[in-house]
């Protein structure tokens, strides 16, 4: 299963969305991506509103995962500050590295690193 | 006098093949039968107001610098603002003008090349299959079957590296950008005055504009808009809130402990109840469980979750087996991702009652 996540939103909110996908609708997530943003919307007629902001998406990739198994807690963290993301799963007593990506948040490319 | 056999030397056959086509490039001049339009003398380098006459964009150039410096010097002069504004359209319309002159003449040599290209590999082929029916010695055939090889394997690579089928592709590419591109450029025109949208911001318009009818850009722009557009064909989570979240964990390992027992085909004294508590929640939420079966009958088959049962009564899901309760609650649980509301009533539903 293919699924965009808004890329406007914080890292936090991006968390909570995949978890709350990955519990209820029985998936587990492969892997997480920048998506290109959408092109401009064309210039505005006089007297329309003004354009929305251009979107920006991250494709999450999920596999169907069995039922009777809950996943651990998908966090993320962004990879600053010198560290690794090697370095933020041990930090974090994280057991493996779900992924690691450029992906949008708040709008902004930034590096970061899944774990659970 | 020794004389060769034509019929079974290889080398004198091959020159035969090279001489004729040779002979019918120089006829047709170089592969430039196929003959376009020339430029009407409007658009003629010396004529007079034409996009492509240096002497004409120069003195349109000159203009717009003095009413911009005129109005820079009296900004509070309405007029003056007015005659900056249509000379800066003036300039930017002659470049857009100068641009698609070049473009459409960068396109009809893109085309001739094309036709040039795949008339000479024709004959090429033509010539060598030609020339292993003439001949009669074995190794005649041989060498010469082993240039038609040679012929076949360049032409496929001068396709793959020169985009030759993909040339229509990208050049469709190319025309529907510019076209986008010029509607965002005559709209600022219009409507953005002199402070908003100076000559120097326009430029810019016009280099992408520019860039858009070349393969670069074209490329550039597949890339981009295949990746968008498969983004927005993607459907998109909802974005949660921390108590959505939070709330989805217990729930999730409530459906996981009733599935764990409902699974359990050797204790159908516990395997049943589960059952039951599952069917039940879902005929509860039958609303939702309709919608989302019917929603998953409309998603893409790649995106499917397998579930070929009628949902039309609660009797239907009493019917169900404890697989296709499973893909139900997965229909269900991907459409909740779109109405993260909806997960609270189905989540009642499945707890234990209070003693």
């Amino acid at each position: 299963m293919q699924r965009t996540v808004d890329g406007n939103t914080s890292l936090k909110d991006q968390e909570n969305t995949l978890n709350f996908a990955e519990r209820v609708a029985i998936v587990l997530l492969t892997s997480y991506v920048r998506g290109e943003p959408a092109p401009s919307p064309p210039a505005p007629t006089p007297g329309a509103p003004p354009a929305t902001t251009v979107p920006h998406v991250n494709l999450a990739t999920f596999k169907d995962r069995d039922i009777t198994v809950v996943p651990t807690p998908l966090r993320l963290f962004e990879v600053t500050g010198g560290l690794t993301a090697e370095q933020i799963r041990q930090r974090e007593s994280g057991t493996e590295i779900v992924f690691v990506a450029d992906i949008w948040v708040l709008g902004i490319v930034k590096k970061v690193v899944g774990i659970r | 006098m020794k004389i060769r056999n034509v019929t079974t030397n290889p080398s004198c056959i091959l020159r035969l093949v090279a001489i004729s086509i040779l002979l019918i490039f120089l006829y047709s001049g170089g592969g430039g039968v196929v003959h376009a339009q020339n430029l009407p003398p409007a658009l003629g380098t010396n004529s007079p107001l034409s996009p492509t006459n240096k002497q004409t964009y120069q003195e349109v150039a000159k203009q717009y610098t003095e009413s911009f410096n005129a109005w820079r010097a009296n900004p509070s002069d309405s007029g003056l603002a007015d005659r900056a504004k249509l000379d800066r359209n003036r300039l930017i319309f002659l470049t857009i003008d100068q641009i698609d002159v070049n473009f459409n003449e960068y396109q009809k040599k893109t085309r001739k090349w094309r036709a040039f290209w795949a008339t000479l590999l024709d004959i090429l082929e033509i010539g060598a299959s030609t020339a292993i029916s003439l001949s009669n010695g074995e190794r005649a055939k041989t060498e010469i079957a082993e240039a038609l090889g040679f012929v076949q394997l360049s032409r496929a690579a001068v396709v793959k590296n020169f985009s030759l089928r993909d040339t229509q592709i990208l050049f469709n590419k190319m025309v529907a950008k510019r076209a986008q591109l010029l509607s965002g450029i005559i709209s600022k025109t219009g409507q953005q005055d002199i402070t908003q949208y100076p000559f120097e911001a326009a430029f810019s318009d016009l280099i992408a504009y520019y860039k858009a009818g070349t393969i670069d850009g074209a490329l550039e722009h597949l890339n981009i808009d295949t990746g968008a557009e498969a983004s927005q064909a993607t459907k998109q989570l909802v974005t949660v809130t921390q108590a959505q979240a939070d709330a989805s964990l217990p729930y999730a390992q409530r459906i996981a402990d009733l599935f764990k027992k409902a699974k359990d085909t050797n204790h159908p004294d516990i395997s049943g109840p589960a059952l039951t508590k599952l069917k039940n929640a879902l005929k509860d939420n039958f609303e939702l469980v309709t919608a989302a079966v019917a929603a998953n009958a409309a998603a893409p088959a790649a995106d499917r979750v397998a579930f070929a049962n009628p949902v039309t009564s609660a009797a239907d899901i009493d019917a169900l087996g404890v697989s296709a309760i499973d893909s139900l609650y997965r229909i269900v649980g991907r459409f909740i991702t779109e109405h993260p509301d909806k997960l609270q009533k189905l989540a009642e539903a499945l707890k234990e009652p209070q003693q």
